[in-house]
């Protein structure tokens, strides 16, 4: 009887590159108070948001993941060719048939890569990354590029002062690659799918609807476990890492977990939601790339990662920075 | 690890056993709280979350309009009131919960 032959795998993976993609247009608290019942300090209070980015009309889900992940490549310094899986995390395709992941790696001059879309919500990255460390270690891809890339504009009433003043637009991206001593942890994941409701887009309306205080109960309550476990996991403690960088969801929320889980007073916390809004699914990479660019976080910096969002879906690792 | 305080809250019962339940429970019922003791351990809550003084907090003041305290700052409550009393807060009853009066009752006639 013949047996079925296994790909030999490597060892680690690891994040060798991180790219992001930021919409030309900024639009400032005061800029909203003007179309709109808010002020700056109401924003600022309730979610700690100063200023977001939304993407204009040729800035589209494909152009913002091209440039996202064309960054991302060139900063793993490996070509086109070595790549065998594409994996791009969105919740905003209004367009589901085709999934724009096989455009994305086409256009960055991927060779007939594994291409697919994939909607966890808000812990898109964080699924896909977890999905992206398993195929390299079990030799199905050689290395991955994720992307994370949303236009949550499309789906975010502008009059409605509740959502329109948190969700922007953006990409982000990494590779992930091979390496002998393991660069990702194990993913701690999991979803609560009694809540599907809490965060959805409205079949009628056709925009997105949150249950603020059952998502803000849930994100402070039940998910410290899961970045305990994350950690456990990964056989390390709060005192080892260098960087947290939750889904940038609302300011209150990072500071609330990074307050539970007692990070030693070095401990970078990631605030890019400032800046940048709530960019679901490409938060985290932005987030990443931000502490980076700005000498915040260096290479070799170990992180706390954690992914969550409609479904309710989360996950979180912990990762070394490329 | 240490269990957080969260876990710890989750874990606690917060249904009465039926009566007549005659099984040795391992973690015995707290005794329950007075009214002052509601009030007073209310007023430690609001100023640990929404930095307001405990003298501040008497019964017919309003949550949003007296005190200050948003949307998010009472879910932040009503996850402090399961920790401390044991009464767990559902997001649709903390939606009738206007005054530190209205908190109270519901604490005493949840308890």
């Amino acid at each position: 009887m013949s047996t079925i032959a296994l790909t030999e795998g490597a060892p680690g993976a690891r994040i060798l590159g991180i790219g992001g993609y930021r919409p030309r247009r900024r639009v400032t608290n005061d800029e909203l108070a003007q179309v709109m019942d808010t002020n700056d300090e109401w924003i600022q209070s309730r979610v700690g948001i100063a200023e977001r980015r939304w993407a204009d009309d040729d800035e589209t889900l494909v152009e913002m993941a091209v440039a996202a992940g064309g960054k991302a490549l060139a900063a793993s310094g490996l070509s086109p060719d070595q790549v065998d899986l594409v994996i791009l995390a969105s919740a905003s395709l209004r367009h589901p048939i085709p999934g724009i992941g096989p455009q994305v790696a086409h256009r960055l001059g991927i060779p007939r890569p594994g291409a697919f879309d994939l909607n966890a919500g808000c812990a898109g990255f964080c699924y896909a990354l977890g999905l992206a460390s398993d195929a390299v270690r079990s030799g199905s891809a050689r290395n991955v590029v994720i992307i994370g890339v949303e236009r949550l504009t499309d789906v975010t009433d502008r009059d409605d002062r509740a959502t329109a003043v948190i969700f922007a637009d953006g990409a982000g991206a990494v590779v992930v690659g091979p390496s002998d001593e393991p660069g990702i942890g194990p993913v701690a994941w999991g979803s609560d799918g009694d809540q599907f409701s809490a965060i959805e887009i409205d079949v009628e309306s056709t925009f997105l609807t949150m249950a603020g205080q059952a998502v803000y109960r849930w994100a402070t309550t039940k998910l410290t476990e899961t970045l305990q476990e994350a950690m456990a996991k990964a056989g390390v403690t709060a005192a080892d890492i260098d960087v947290f960088a939750p889904h940038q969801a609302n300011l209150r929320i990072i500071e609330s977990m990074a307050k539970k889980l007692g990070f030693g007073e070095g401990t970078v916390v990631a605030r890019d939601i400032v800046q940048a809004g709530n960019t679901s699914a490409a938060s985290i990479p932005l987030a990443l790339g931000a502490l980076l660019e700005s000498g915040e976080a260096k290479s070799g910096d170990l992180a706390l990662v954690l992914g969550y969002g409609a479904g309710l879906t989360f996950a979180g690792q912990v990762l070394r920075l490329p | 690890m240490t269990p957080t305080d969260t876990r710890d809250a989750r874990s606690r019962t917060t249904t009465p056993p039926p009566p007549g339940d005659a099984v040795p429970s391992e973690r015995e019922d707290p005794p329950l709280a007075s009214t002052q003791e509601i009030q007073a351990g209310l007023g430690e809550i609001l100023e640990e979350v929404a930095g307001v003084t405990p003298a501040d907090a008497t019964p017919e003041k309003s949550f949003t309009d007296d005190l200050d305290v948003d949307s998010l700052s009472m879910v932040e409550i009503a996850t402090a009131v399961e920790d401390k009393f044991g009464v767990a807060i559902p997001d649709d009853q903390l939606a009738n919960i206007k005054t530190v009066g209205d908190a109270i009752s519901f604490i005493e006639s949840n308890q």
